[in-house]
């Protein structure tokens, strides 16, 4: 079965001179005009065309946005459905949340979260106009945010990583071109195709192109990534991404990347106190571990249970494992389903239940797993839990938890919230980026920072314009200056 | 052309001694019609789970997981193939930490010997372990070269490693009266000099399989046989190896903790390092001067012995041996890249046609086949070959041919249970109905052999090949490591 996948470039539907390219999972293909044959046409050839979308203010940009939004709706856009039929096909999610993440899609534009947005991680101040900031030595400096010329790599695992940047582009004013992963080549050409339909000549629709190439393509690569065509290059997807773009990055190309990380959970002592507790644990854990059938970065892996590692603390570990299968199974379809395990991770979990003395396992099939640590420490193959399979360590001391962070570690759900302040600078100083109360790891606040820094800020250039007068800013060559009590602002 | 020949009588293997048909001539081993050679293995493996079922705990659990209580059919055979994870199921940190009690114990569940007489007291390294187990039992453990991060443990016996070795002197043979590389007149192993492109010594398969032949066939005459090193492939370094790998992967190396026991051994370790040249230099003094000429048996693995061979071409070293050698090369290229041109760089070390390669796996006692004319690996008869459904692990039926995870139940495996899934994928022929044309009879692999590990990005097939590139990362961690 083949899919058709069209070139977009700022507001034009490019078609013809297919390339056929087959997708990551069942061996089914999709076709999409050559890039290299519109590579010229790719990058925007006079960054002061950038001008158009920084005469509009936040405001505009996101009545615009949060018009798409409404465009977006998986019951009447065909470009959407089109994009969702592909997507059942190539993720390795199941039907009811692949369904679900399509249908609220449209929801992620709402005007409140991306003024919310706008505001936190920048400040719509320095988006809309130059903000003037008094120095202590007289100098007004004067700060805008400005868009940049940008190519994002997409990771394809979820729908979300193309509408964030679609908002995240429009937002800094920014001209993207998003290369697309092979397993999800179709939703964000999905949404820019809505745009077009809305208004082809918008600033926002101008300033977004939508390609395919196989990533590793020098032909397009080569010509792409230079430092007078783009500005900043935006990866998700880790090493297998970064390994191509690696040779090109050179002073004048800024590199951000939104690396695949692991997460876990840690569940305090507090919550083996009384079985209400340990059940309200278990429903959040559950949560934490299996919505989006633990395909996301967020989604936890390793639990360490503070019961103990005494017959007793082992009792109550593995009665906590028993409550926290039920609740994974108790999920609704368009959170967590069955699913077949990987074969990989399958055998790991058939090997532990019939050779291991030191793990017990509850479940194993498609309904997922809770292996039990009987011994204070994960699975070693930890790293490739997912599809609800999860690991719970029991432990005698907070410390083994604090020290199994690295700097592979995203988000920690921990429950009680106390515990997550007493623990949470020592887990950062180990790698960890975010910490959330137990329940809510794939409930981000979206508008805060993301894998340890703002990437919203850094998608910016932060230009400054310094108003002096010589009466109150004396000049470098006046003899006041070098008794000046301010540092010398002198660059040699 | 075909050959004729006539059909053994199944009484030559007796019930009880299903090993004993891994010794058949290659001939022989060959000819069997599909009737006779299923009854053989219904049998064997009827055999096999009667004994083992009470003695190797954890096919008692997988048994009672897949309710069977007996084997009526070959096929229920495919219900208990122990995936490769099986080997390597002990938590990591026991390694790490030195409990070699606690893996002895999960060593046990694994065996039909008894492990429970085994004193650990005093164990510091995972050499030291597998020598005590070496002393102690019948025991020859094997382990993987920890590609991935973790070593896996073949609990092989030494009966088995007798076993294993006369199934790779057998594959040497003609099958009939076939020429080519196959032929030659029976003189081999135990009278011909043996040249080994490995390490001597080591629990890895290949040292153990030269150690074996050095007991087997020459008699424990050790100056009858010359390895490429002669020093000891560490288990303990294979095993830092693999975990300086894995560390790297969670961006955890500066965590990795050196055992007491490992530290102590660290001098040897680099000062093994040191010799490795000197090693080597020796390795190609002797073939340049007293094997030069000689009628040898060459024995190595692909990548480590194709780069071996063009070091000595490049030293000038040619057409070293008497063109009635006989050469064994087994494996793939283990996911290294190979010099071009490497096949005549090896002709012309050798002064020998570039051989036929073998394909086999070490979890089983004899599985070693070499390529028939015709391009094809016949599965020796003490294999039973299922295919398995790599998605579904559904079992395909055993007729025709079809792509599919191989899957084997090895008869000859006396101590532990022989059936294990491979990580291969392969297009099995059950030679019904479309025989082999080079005259062998029964199931063959029809097409190239693809590695599902390579296919998900990872691999460690518990390969006969020693992983040089990442022992010699463990050597220089363990160097900097201050003592």
């Amino acid at each position: 079965m083949g899919f058709h996948v069209p070139l977009i470039i700022r507001g034009r539907i490019v078609e013809g001179d297919t390339l056929r390219f087959a997708m990551r999972r069942d061996g089914a293909a999709f076709e999409t005009p050559d890039v290299r044959r519109h590579i010229h046409a790719l990058p925007l050839a006079d960054p002061a065309d950038l001008a158009d979308i920084h005469a509009l203010s936040t405001e505009e940009i996101i009545a615009f946005l949060a018009a798409l939004g409404r465009e977006l709706r998986l019951d009447r856009n065909p470009h959407l459905q089109e994009a969702y039929a592909l997507s059942v096909r190539s993720s390795g999610l199941t039907g009811g949340i692949v369904r679900h993440l399509y249908a609220t899609l449209g929801d992620l534009f709402s005007a409140a979260f991306i003024r919310e947005l706008a505001d936190n991680a920048i400040g719509i101040d320095y988006l809309d106009g130059w903000v003037p900031r008094p120095m202590a030595n007289g100098c007004v400096c004067n700060i805008r945010a400005f868009g940049a010329r940008a190519v994002h790599v997409l990771a394809g695992n979820v729908p979300m990583p193309s509408a964030l940047g679609i908002i995240r582009n429009a937002i800094t004013r920014s001209d993207a071109i998003f290369k697309t992963p092979s397993n999800d080549p179709a939703t964000a050409a999905a949404i820019a195709r809505t745009m077009i339909a809305m208004d082809p000549d918008h600033p926002v629709t101008r300033h977004l192109s939508i390609a395919y190439w196989k990533g590793g393509d020098e032909a397009v690569e080569a010509e792409l990534y230079r430092p007078d065509r783009i500005e900043k290059i935006i990866a998700w997807g880790g090493q297998a991404s970064i390994t191509h773009i690696a040779r090109y990055i050179q002073p004048g190309i800024d590199l951000i990347t939104m690396d695949p990380k692991l997460s876990s959970s840690i569940v305090g002592r507090e919550a083996f106190a009384d079985d209400r507790s340990m059940h309200d644990a278990a429903v959040r854990l559950a949560l934490d571990i299996a919505y989006f059938n633990q395909q996301a970065c967020a989604n936890s892996r390793v639990t360490y249970v503070e019961t103990g590692t005494d017959a007793a603390g082992l009792a109550a570990a593995n009665r906590f494992g028993t409550l926290l299968f039920d609740a994974i199974q108790a999920l609704p379809e368009t959170c967590s389903a069955a699913a077949p395990l990987d074969t990989a991770l399958a055998e790991e979990v058939q090997a532990l239940r019939l050779a291991s003395f030191d793990h017990k396992v509850i479940g194993g099939g498609a309904e997922g797993a809770v292996i039990l640590s009987q011994i204070d420490e994960p699975v070693d193959f930890a790293p490739l839990l997912n599809n609800r399979v999860a690991n719970l360590v029991p432990i005698d001391d907070l410390d083994i938890a604090v020290r199994s962070v690295t700097s592979y570690t995203q988000s920690i759900g921990i429950y009680p919230d106390a515990l997550k302040e007493r623990l949470r600078d020592r887990l950062v100083f180990n790698g960890a980026q975010r910490l959330v109360s137990l329940g809510y790891a794939c409930k981000a606040a979206m508008a805060g920072p993301h894998d340890g820094m703002e990437p919203l800020r850094r998608m910016c250039k932060w230009i400054s314009d310094e108003s002096n007068d010589p009466s109150v800013v004396p000049l470098l060559s006046s003899p006041k200056a070098t008794t000046d009590a301010q540092p010398r602002n002198e660059f040699a | 052309m075909a050959t004729s020949i006539a059909t053994p009588a199944t009484a030559d293997i007796r019930a009880e001694d299903p090993a004993a048909i891994v010794d058949l001539p290659l001939t022989r081993k060959f000819s069997f019609e599909r009737d006779a050679l299923e009854e053989i293995q219904l049998r064997a493996l009827q055999l096999r789970f009667a004994a083992l079922a009470d003695r190797v705990p954890v096919l008692a659990r997988f048994a009672e997981e897949q309710k069977l209580s007996r084997i009526e059919r070959l096929e229920d055979g495919a219900l208990l193939l122990f995936p490769h994870t099986m080997y390597k199921s002990y938590p990591l940190s026991a390694m790490e930490k030195g409990r070699f009690d606690q893996l002895t114990r999960w060593l046990g569940t694994l065996t039909a010997i008894d492990l429970g007489g085994v004193d650990c007291a005093g164990l510091e390294t995972i050499d030291a372990w597998i020598d005590r187990l070496d002393a102690e039992t019948e025991l020859r453990l094997r382990h993987s070269s920890g590609t991935t991060g973790k070593l896996s443990f073949v609990p092989q016996s030494r009966a088995e490693a007798i076993t294993s070795i006369k199934g790779i002197k057998r594959s040497f043979e003609s099958f009939g009266d076939e020429d080519g590389p196959h032929t030659h007149d029976g003189i081999d192993l135990g009278e011909l000099p043996l040249i080994a492109f490995g390490y001597r010594h080591g629990s890895q398969s290949f040292p153990r399989s030269i150690q074996a032949i050095v007991d087997y066939y020459y008699g424990g005459d050790e100056s009858r046989v010359l390895c490429l090193d002669p020093s000891r492939i560490s288990a303990d370094m294979a095993s830092l190896a693999g975990r300086l790998e894995g560390a790297q992967a969670r961006g955890a190396v500066g965590r990795i903790q050196l055992s007491p026991g490992l530290m102590a051994q660290r001098e040897r370790f680099l000062r093994e390092q040191e010799e490795a040249p000197r090693h080597r230099e020796a390795f190609f003094d002797a073939l340049a001067t007293r094997y030069r000429g000689a009628r040898v048996v060459l024995k190595g693995v692909l990548p480590p012995t194709v780069e071996a061979m063009c070091a000595g071409v490049a030293r000038g070293l040619e057409g070293l041996f008497a063109p009635d050698s006989i050469f064994f090369m087994a494996g793939g290229d283990k996911g290294r890249a190979l010099p071009p041109g490497y096949r005549e760089q090896v002709e012309r070390f050798t002064g020998l046609p570039f051989p036929p390669q073998g394909y086999g796996m070490s979890e089983a006692a004899s599985a070693i086949t070499r390529m028939c004319p015709r391009g094809h690996y016949h599965i020796v008869p003490n294999l039973i070959p299922y295919l398995i459904d790599p998605d579904s692990g559904a079992i395909l039926p055993r007729l025709g041919r079809a792509t599919g995870r191989l899957g084997i139940f090895d008869i000859a495996c006396e101590t532990r249970w022989g059936g294990f899934l491979t990580g291969d994928e392969v297009m099995l022929d059950f030679g019904d109905e479309t025989p082999c044309r080079c005259g062998r009879r029964g199931s063959y692999i029809a097409g190239p052999i693809r590695r599902y590990g390579a296919l998900r990005g990872g691999d460690d097939k518990i390969t006969c090949a020693g992983a040089p590139g990442l022992h010699d990362r463990a050597l220089a961690f363990i160097g900097a490591a201050s003592a």
